[in-house]
């Protein structure tokens, strides 16, 4: 299957947060959202998921036009794993994964035997059976989100939307999750997940996308889009972008991203930064180069209107 | 590099400390069962039992075996040995005032769990929207104005909804979709306090010799005037408020999750909402026209049902149901047998649910430490 989005924008109140963005995924391939804080992630992840009413373009499944109103339809297409929260009642785990199944199940009375015993069965496939019987209010983080996780799957989608799947986790449960969305791609289930962590576009994902207030929203592979140049445009700091060699990992090769704080590892660089390491990048680009000084600049153009008010 | 079982363990050490397991083994008990719980069973076999109980007690003690025999003489159409006056207390005064305080009971207690699931928050009582206070309104406005009694019951159902309605147009206005939870409070709690508001002048303008103390003897809560034909009244009510809560109940554990995910995993949030808002409503402003502001059931009857069979909406609205109605049965009985005088409703389930719920509070903490 493939989901595209079509010349898609959003926003709240009449004003467009994200526009022009247009991607398409197939299933089994895994799109890692990047880019900073404000930048439209969100907005895009709730207008992609029917939330907010997209104000220009459309979804499209296969090509025919994702109707946002009909919830049933699109629960069965596409499925949410939100950011892990805490509900005011202590749910069971079972309790909660069942929940997934609330499309397919009949208006009367509660689930099936047939979907407890999916549920058991998706908390299997996510090798978290363990969890079954425990309170949802008390497992911990990662576990929680591996129940997320089991829900959304209940739903049979053919999509997953992830939203930051990792935040609040702490490193191995991280990973671990990101595991789980390797072998859930590999099972042919497409994913759209958002992170601020651009390795983890190189560990568990195919395409990725640095948004951007001033670049146009493009998609492509990850290692086209996870550069030095566009890191360092988005986010405002110098990144560096290594491939490793290993002899005891599979493919021999790991890819990440390691960012240059400023003022420590580059000496004198404040602020005033992105300009200087720009210049002194050996492996930048022109590009890469003009781009941090379109922010940098956007830096002190906002700092001077501050300052003015 | 799957997330295998050799991961799982170390994924378990996390925040589970194996102490709070108590509350857990609890709330769980129910999980993964697809038939009632044996909570719920017990539960209706309690209420069976003292729904017949409760027909001897009073000012006019009759023994069981007459209780018995006055109820199966009706049923199967034979002449009852008791005595007149009997068969006409366990007739025309207790069986209404029974059938009403369970009816009620369970009303309240069911429409405390559905707004508690609707908000999110435990705390929530079914007067959070305005319906107490509106039908509170409605009927001292009808008393002011010596309306007869019926009247005084339909101007509180009517004015109970209105308010609701109310807060639910100034939500919609408002928030057009976005935080609808949180203005709905909000503006429940500004209808409420000018429903509030609206009672204190009618009382201030009240007759103090005779209005005045109508008026109050009603907010304060009671089922002694209670007779046949208010149970009519209830029924049709209560059954049009319970039988979409039941269908929608498991439902309602998806909407605890928040507009947002309820929506992704495939509700119509806002008819779903809708529907129980409308139901809740129901059966709250039915409750207070017949039995005045009765505080507390709506709050305690859910939390301590929590606690018994879980939070699952599955179990906990028939458990509320059943609960609510053996506990104001049996306030209600205290309320016309503690003393020669009866003591208002809404006094006593304030007196019996007030240090009650310290205690569950207790409970919860010593159970989560």
């Amino acid at each position: 299957m493939i989901l595209e989005a079509r010349d898609v924008a959003a926003g709240y109140n009449g004003r467009n947060i994200v526009s022009d963005v247009s991607f398409s995924l197939e299933s089994g391939e895994v799109l890692c959202l990047l880019g900073p804080n404000g930048v439209g992630k969100t907005t895009l992840f709730k207008a992609l998921l029917g939330f907010i009413p997209f104000t220009h373009g459309g979804l499209f499944m296969d090509g025919e036009r994702v109707n946002h109103s009909d919830r049933r339809r699109l629960a069965s297409c596409i499925g949410y794993v939100p950011q892990v929260h805490e509900p005011p009642f202590p749910f069971s785990v079972l309790d909660v994964v069942v929940m997934g199944s609330v499309v397919r199940e009949s208006l009367f009375g509660g689930p099936s035997r047939k979907a407890y015993r999916e549920a058991e069965a998706t908390l299997e496939r996510l090798g978290v059976s363990y969890l079954r019987d425990k309170v949802y209010t008390e497992v911990s983080g990662g576990e929680r989100q591996m129940v997320l996780i089991a829900r959304a799957l209940m739903q049979k989608p053919a999509f997953l939307m992830m939203d930051e799947p990792t935040s609040s986790l702490d490193y191995g449960n991280q990973m671990r999750v990101l595991s789980q969305v390797k072998s859930l791609s590999e099972e042919g289930v497409g994913v759209i997940m958002t992170s601020h962590f651009p390795d983890h576009a190189y560990l568990a994902c195919s395409k990725a996308v640095v948004m951007s207030r001033t670049e146009p929203f493009h998609v492509g592979p990850v290692d086209e889009i996870v550069t030095e140049s566009i890191l360092a445009a988005a986010y405002g700091i110098k990144v560096k972008v290594a491939d490793l060699e290993f002899d005891d990992v599979s493919g021999g090769k790991l890819t990440t991203c390691i960012p240059v704080l400023p003022g420590v590892h580059a000496p004198g660089m404040g602020w005033e930064g992105p300009r200087r390491c720009a210049c002194q990048g050996n492996q930048e680009k022109e590009d890469g180069a003009s781009s941090a000084t379109v922010v940098y600049e956007a830096v002190q153009a906002a700092k001077r209107a501050v300052a003015n008010e | 590099m799957k997330c295998n079982k050799q991961n799982a363990p170390s994924l378990a050490s996390g925040a589970t400390g194996g102490s709070g397991a108590t509350l857990g083994a609890v709330a769980s008990r129910g999980a993964g069962k697809v038939g009632m719980h044996t909570a719920v069973i017990i539960a209706a076999v309690v209420l069976v039992v003292l729904f017949f109980a409760s027909f001897m007690i009073g000012q006019y003690p009759i023994s069981p075996s007459g209780v018995l025999d006055i109820l199966g003489a009706k049923i199967f159409g034979y002449e009852s040995a008791e005595p007149a006056m009997a068969q006409t207390i366990v007739w025309k005064v207790r069986l209404p005032r029974v059938v009403a305080a369970v009816l009620i009971g369970a009303a309240l207690a069911v429409a405390g769990a559905v707004y508690q699931g609707l908000f999110k928050n435990p705390m929530v009582s079914p007067d959070i929207l305005g319906a107490s206070s509106g039908a509170g309104f409605g009927a001292a406005l009808a008393l002011l104005f010596s309306l007869p009694y019926a009247m005084v019951q339909g101007s509180a159902f009517v004015f109970g909804i209105l308010a609701v309605a109310i807060a639910y147009l100034i939500c919609t206005r408002v928030s057009r979709g976005k935080d609808a939870v949180l203005m709905l409070i909000l503006a429940g709690m500004v209808v409420s306090t000018l429903f509030s508001s609206f009672i204190t002048l009618i009382k201030y303008v009240a007759d103090p010799e005779s209005k005045l103390p109508e008026i109050t003897y009603w907010l304060m809560g009671g089922l002694a005037t209670v007779n046949q034909r208010d149970v009519l009244f209830l029924i049709v009510p209560l059954l049009l408020g319970v039988v979409p809560t039941f269908i929608l109940r498991w439902r309602l554990n998806v909407m605890v999750f928040g507009d947002e995910e309820a929506a992704s995993l495939g509700l119509n949030v806002k008819r779903i909402r809708g529907i129980l808002i409308v139901c809740a409503t129901l059966l709250t402003a039915t409750a207070v026209a017949v039995a005045g502001m009765i505080g507390w059931i709506g709050l305690i009857i859910p939390h301590m049902c929590r606690f018994i069979v879980g939070p699952n909406y599955k179990d906990l609205v028939p458990m509320s149901l059943l609960t609510g109605g053996v506990f104001l049965l049996v306030v209600d009985c205290l309320a016309r047998t503690l003393f020669t005088t009866e003591i208002p409703l809404g006094i006593l389930t304030s007196l019996i649910g007030a240090p009650f719920f310290v205690y569950l509070l207790f409970k919860r903490k010593k159970e989560s430490a």
